[in-house]
């Protein structure tokens, strides 16, 4: 049996299928989870973020048309109920905003040393939570949502080149946040 | 490149996160019960959906069109009039009581004005149909005086003629209904009464049923009888014997019933 699509099966929850809805929820409930812990940091505001997004979607499932993919919709929402968030608590979502660059480009990364790897893991979860908003917007879109940059392009309204280049900083900046660990 | 290939690396071996399982629980709860209220939406849309969609319109359009024609068949029905209801209950009326009713204008006409004819109306009224009678009504009604007419005409005779107490009694109106009846149709015919000279037995005949069939006629008879007797008279003064026993023979055939031998000495 073939699985069936993102948008086929938020199509069948529209139908009145709750099964859809389950395999929808397991296939996406873990990315968007992190998405908003590595934003907000604090479990309890990332729960909160969390179960409204669900619940926007469970209400707006009767107007949901096949405009763009499944997961580029959920994003955007995602997207538009953090930054609520941000404007509603009166946070700057520019943390950093030093472009600074770093010549360093080297880190010693060993996969199978697990200590390291937590310890590394850890590191950066840190400093991702320092980058600029923009920058971790993109960086969490393209890990933790797996979307490719056209889509984030898309979804944000903004030019391929500078989705691109946020991105780019995104990583100069975590690894510099690295170096220091090693 | 290589060192950002290691960070997404230690971010991905990294990412083990899991939103806790009462959220979900909530999450898919919450997903049920939306399914379960557009369900019911959905069965009470369909058991809605059983009427054709053209029924309710149809059935507003309907109504408000068999209201509109009846009121204007009412409104019609009302310029026809309440008038010619009350009508056709008067005519209907009158043609119960037609016959009393018609003798009672002829005996009134007869003693009023005798030679003049009677007006269309009064003559037909009980023998036409009330249709008839209400359609010349309603084509006369500008005309208040005839209008009037027709009120006393319509009028139920409620008063009796006579009040009979005994058989008798009875009789002897009849008796004179009937002959009032016949003088008014020969005066109606205008025919004088004349003798004609035919037999004897004829003129004989003729004269009892003059005599008998009108008193006005017996009337004229007697004023006629003493004119002839007087003119008799006249004769024998005057010694024409000849031409007074002529006309003695032509009286006593003219009044069999007088007696001439007073005379004849």
């Amino acid at each position: 049996m073939t699985q069936r699509s993102d948008e086929q099966l938020m199509l069948d929850f529209a139908n009145a299928d709750a099964k859809a809805f389950e395999i929808l929820y397991a296939r996406h409930k873990d990315p968007v989870y992190r998405y908003y812990l590595r934003h907000v940091s604090n479990p309890a505001t990332c729960q909160e973020l969390f179960q409204d997004l669900w619940m926007k979607i469970i209400k707006s499932k009767d107007n949901y048309q096949i405009k763009a993919s499944f997961k580029t919709w959920l994003y955007t929402l995602a997207h538009h109920r953090l930054v609520d968030w941000y404007r509603r608590n009166n946070l700057k979502t520019n943390a950093f905003a030093d472009n600074e660059q770093s010549e360093q480009a080297f880190i010693e990364w060993n996969p199978e040393n697990e200590l390291q790897t937590k310890r590394l893991s850890k590191h950066l979860k840190k400093a991702i939570g320092k980058l600029p908003f923009e920058q971790r917007e993109v960086f969490l879109l393209h890990q933790e949502a797996a979307l490719s940059f056209p889509q984030i392009a898309e979804m944000m309204q903004l030019g391929l080149e500078k989705i691109k280049s946020r991105y780019r900083y995104a990583l100069q900046k975590l690894r510099i946040s690295l170096e220091s660990v090693r | 490149m290589s060192t950002n290939k290691t960070i997404e690396n230690v971010y991905q071996a990294g990412k083990n996160e899991k939103p806790p399982s009462s959220i979900d629980d909530f999450i898919l709860a919450q997903a049920q019960e939306s399914c379960e209220i557009s369900s019911h939406k959905k069965q009470s849309t369909l058991k809605k959906s059983k009427k054709p969609r053209w029924f309710l319109p149809l059935s507003t359009a309907a109504i408000v069109v068999l209201s509109f024609s009846i009121i204007l068949t009412m409104q019609h029905e009302n310029k026809v009039d309440f008038s010619q209801t009350e009508m056709i209950q008067r005519s209907t009326e009158t043609n119960e009581s037609g016959f009393l009713l018609q003798k009672e204008q002829t005996n009134k006409k007869a003693n009023s004005r005798a030679d003049t004819n009677p007006t269309p109306m009064e003559e037909e009224a009980p023998s036409k149909p009330a249709a008839m009678i209400i359609d010349r009504m309603v084509n006369n009604r500008a005309e208040a005086p005839q209008n009037a007419q027709q009120k006393q005409f319509n009028k139920p005779l409620t008063e009796p003629v006579f009040q009979a107490n005994s058989e008798k009694q009875k009789a002897e109106a009849i008796g004179t209904i009937a002959d009032n009846t016949n003088a008014i149709e020969l005066r109606r015919n205008k025919k004088p009464l004349k003798l004609v000279r035919k037999s004897p037995k004829k003129k004989e005949k003729l004269a009892d049923q003059e005599t008998a069939l009108t008193p006005e006629a017996e009337a004229t008879d007697t004023s006629q009888q003493e004119a002839d007797i007087q003119q008799l008279i006249l004769l024998i003064k005057q010694g024409d014997n000849r031409k007074a026993m002529e006309l003695i023979t032509l009286l006593k055939i003219k009044y069999p019933d007088y007696d001439f031998s007073p005379y004849i000495d």
